[in-house]
């Protein structure tokens, strides 16, 4: 479904004023010569040409098996066999492809990934984890949903993209020059980039290893754990 | 991992900040996908929220009839209250750790107060009198940035109080939109459309 017809307080059945379309906005004619502005704080619009069309974030299943996203301002395709996932910019036409290749350690084989809400997700993957996949107008992120304290914590990616990849950015968070180094709770190792006929290829092993928590939801009782004690993210019971 | 971002434009203009640190959270991920006004039970601390809407299509000194920020509230728990403000500038540059927190902003001198509705629901905010305010600038011109601070002044007692929104990146969710109606123009008749762009 597209971004702005899954929001339930907007304006649904005015007319819109097209040529009014903005990156973040829709207008619509009010009659009489009234108008109204709809401003999101994020992008709900991609620029096809001369023209600006509904971000659609629902990932669609291909017949190959694949499941693309194509409505936004990125082309990607996902293999949900693999989680190998194939991403182009619509602006620069340059391409990159990244996915994992183990965790803990050892290699995994994917269960069916649930699709929902603009995300794709593998439940269980190892005793523990979780795997997302979760599509926002700007991109794509990967998730890791730990569920106890004594799920694996390591995870192995392996990531290629185009050489003149510069326009976009593949960001590695916490590494960058910084790979190899503890930083903010994530222990980096990454493999030497291989240059191949365009590309750079690399590996990299994430280990998060911060403090454990457990911690205790004071109104719904409920009971879980987290790896950052200020700001508990996860709540699982 | 890696993260693939197209640098289009920014989710992370809708953001929390802490009430005693310089510290700016985006996409709300460390309270579970939500903006927090108010207290938040496991930080600690009372939080506030900015939001940024870019690039607003509207002239100088335009006469409005009705702005409203639209929020999805989750929940609202306990006694927090709190209001909302404009920032008092031209062209409201990018939230940033330090140097440009929403609690620290130059405010309006119009404000509002933040309106508990329905959990559940999306609650309309009027913030129509910050709106014009900033649209009254002289300096203001059509395509420049609006932001708003909801600045909590109450949020007393223990565990989470205020008010819990959904974030624009929250999947599947409901993220704010600021929505301003304008008169008819010159006695009823139709608003010349001033943008450029294809007629589809």
């Amino acid at each position: 479904m597209k971004l702005y017809d899954r929001h339930p307080g907007v304006p649904h059945d005015l007319p819109e004023i097209r040529p009014l379309r903005a990156m973040h906005s829709k207008t619509f004619d009010l009659g009489r010569g009234k108008r109204k502005l709809v401003q999101f704080v994020g992008p709900i619009h991609w620029r096809d040409g001369e023209r600006w069309e509904d971000i659609d974030l629902e990932p669609r299943h291909q017949d190959d098996g694949m499941l693309r996203v194509d409505q936004a301002p990125y082309k990607l395709i996902v293999d949900p066999t693999t989680t190998i996932l194939r991403h182009e910019s619509r602006l620069t036409g340059l391409r990159a492809r990244a996915g994992i290749i183990a965790i803990g350690g050892k290699a995994v084989t994917l269960p069916a990934p649930v699709v929902e809400d603009g995300r794709i997700r593998w439940l269980q993957v190892v005793d523990g984890v979780d795997l997302e996949l979760r599509l926002t107008p700007t991109g794509a992120q990967w998730l890791r949903h730990i569920h106890h304290a004594d799920a694996p914590h390591s995870f192995t990616w392996t990531v290629q993209r185009q050489e003149a990849f510069d326009g976009d950015r593949i960001v590695e968070q916490g590494a960058g020059e910084d790979a190899g180094r503890e930083k903010a709770g994530v222990t980096l190792r990454r493999s030497e980039a291989r240059a191949i006929n365009g590309w750079v290829k690399w590996e990299t092993e994430e280990t998060f290893d911060r403090r454990v928590s457990r911690i205790l939801d004071r109104k719904t009782r409920r009971r879980g754990w987290s790896d950052e004690v200020q700001y508990p993210v996860v709540l699982h019971g | 991992m890696a993260d693939i971002i197209e640098p289009i434009g920014s989710t992370a203009d809708d953001v929390i900040t802490f009430s005693e640190s310089n510290g700016l959270s985006t996409a709300g991920a460390y309270v579970g996908g939500f903006l927090v006004c108010g207290r938040y039970n496991y930080a600690n601390t009372r939080m506030n929220v900015g939001l940024r809407f870019p690039a607003l299509a509207i002239d100088q000194g335009q006469q409005i009839d009705l702005a409203e920020i639209k929020v999805y509230q989750h929940d609202y728990t306990g006694n927090g209250v709190a209001t909302w403000f404009g920032h008092d500038v031209d062209d409201a540059p990018a939230w940033a750790s330090t140097t440009n927190l929403p609690r620290n902003i130059t405010r309006t001198s119009a404000s509002a107060s933040v309106v508990a509705g329905t959990n559940g629901t999306v609650v309309a905010q009027d913030v129509t009198a910050i709106v014009q305010e900033i649209l009254d600038r002289g300096g203001w011109t059509s395509g420049n940035d609006m932001a708003f601070l909801a600045s909590v002044s109450t949020a007393t007692g223990t565990g989470n109080r205020g008010f819990f929104w959904h974030d624009f990146s929250t999947p599947g969710g409901t993220p704010a939109v600021l929505e301003v109606t304008f008169p008819a123009a010159g006695g009823g008749g139709a608003m010349p459309l001033v943008d450029g762009g294809l007629v589809n």
